[in-house]
């Protein structure tokens, strides 16, 4: 895609909420067609694609191809076709590379410019008829509304794939927590995992999320650690008492016990 | 998407038949037709007579689309694993 074809076309006007609703929606409307014994639920992107999305989306996945490399010489991880409504998702990524980005790339290209931008884009191109695809990049992304494309089809992505809902009951069922974790800062983390103890070394806040998303990351169709971390982090699974801090000493004038007494027990809330 | 799942797609939605109407009549789920249109999982050569006569073609157009489809991934298969031996043989010979 040319400079010229990306001016033509604009990207669809959707808020930030209307975009997690459509994808927390979509996972719920999977759930209720297909029904599945809830103890044993997941959000699995190809169980998900073949029992919901193409049914009825019709979207096409191709996987093994090999879609070269753009103008800067960066790898294309994906692409969606929207005359043909096809996704297609470099070979590299393919289910038997066990790469953990593939899933996202899924969620990010079937979801977000299929299902959630697709019919917008088509209507697009009824109206210019030089645009066609849409393309991802590793890091690079070029123009406005191509950066604007992928930045819906990315927060569509992180809640199509970690829907709010069902991460808080996993979380939940999982580490049976009754308040967020509280981050103090690097060291050995104490997790309640299906009543079992984990003791873990977390040498930041982004390093803990993970540890938190590596058990449960199953339930989310093998979704990538960091991918998963970030909502964790996102629904306040775990927070950075470290950051709040300043805050509390802001507002308040503590006397020097009380002080102290509030970092104790933030420490113990944390490490408990 | 293979020559055959593009074929049993175009069939299906000629008779005007949704995935979902289409699972029924051939008793599979959902999910297996999308296996089969979208994803190149070939199916069986009694699934496809079963296919064949729900869209009232003769089974050995279908049957022959999977043969093929067999053969060139059978091939891209055979190419994959013989161009891996080669570079394993030349960076052991050096």
């Amino acid at each position: 895609m040319n400079s010229d074809e990306r001016q033509r076309i604009e990207a669809p006007p959707f808020s930030n909420r209307r975009i997690v609703q459509t994808a927390e929606e979509l996972t719920r409307n999977y759930v209720q067609a297909t029904n599945p014994n809830p103890a044993i639920l997941t959000i699995n992107f190809d169980h998900v694609y073949d029992n919901y999305i193409y049914p009825e989306y019709g979207i096409v996945l191709e996987e093994d191809c090999n879609l070269g490399h753009d103008e800067q010489g960066n790898k294309i991880l994906g692409r969606f076709d929207v005359e043909a409504n096809t996704a297609y998702i470099d070979a590299s990524l393919g289910p038997r590379s066990g790469d953990p980005r593939r899933i996202f790339t899924c969620w990010h290209e079937v979801g977000g410019h299929g299902i959630l931008q697709g019919e917008w884009l088509r209507h697009q191109l009824a109206q210019s008829h030089r645009f066609r695809h849409v393309i991802t990049t590793e890091d690079s992304i070029d123009g406005r509304t191509q950066y604007e494309l992928d930045r819906q089809a990315n927060l569509f992505a992180a809640y199509a794939a970690a829907p709010t809902w069902f991460l808080q009951s996993v979380l939940r069922e999982t580490y049976e927590a009754a308040r967020p974790i509280r981050y103090v800062g690097p060291g050995r983390y104490c997790l309640s995992v299906n009543q079992a103890t984990r003791y873990r070394d977390a040498d930041d806040f982004d390093h803990l999320c993970r540890i938190v998303a590596y058990y449960i990351s199953w339930r989310f169709g093998g979704l990538s650690l960091e991918a998963l971390g970030y909502r964790i982090a996102q629904v306040g699974f775990i927070t950075d008492v470290r950051r709040s801090g300043l805050q509390l000493n802001r507002v308040a004038q503590p006397t020097a016990r009380f002080s102290r007494a509030a970092h104790v027990l933030a420490a113990v809330g944390c490490r408990s | 998407m293979d020559t055959l799942g593009q074929r049993l797609r175009e069939l299906r939605e000629q008779q005007g038949l949704t995935v979902r109407q289409f699972a029924q009549r051939i008793k599979k789920t959902p999910g297996y037709v999308s296996r089969i249109e979208a994803r190149g999982e070939i199916p069986s050569s009694e699934l496809l007579c079963v296919i064949a006569g729900v869209h009232g073609v003769v089974p050995e157009e279908l049957l022959d689309l999977a043969k093929q489809c067999y053969l060139e991934r059978a091939e891209r298969d055979l190419e994959a694993k013989n161009s891996s031996a080669l570079s394993l043989y030349r960076r052991e010979k050096k």
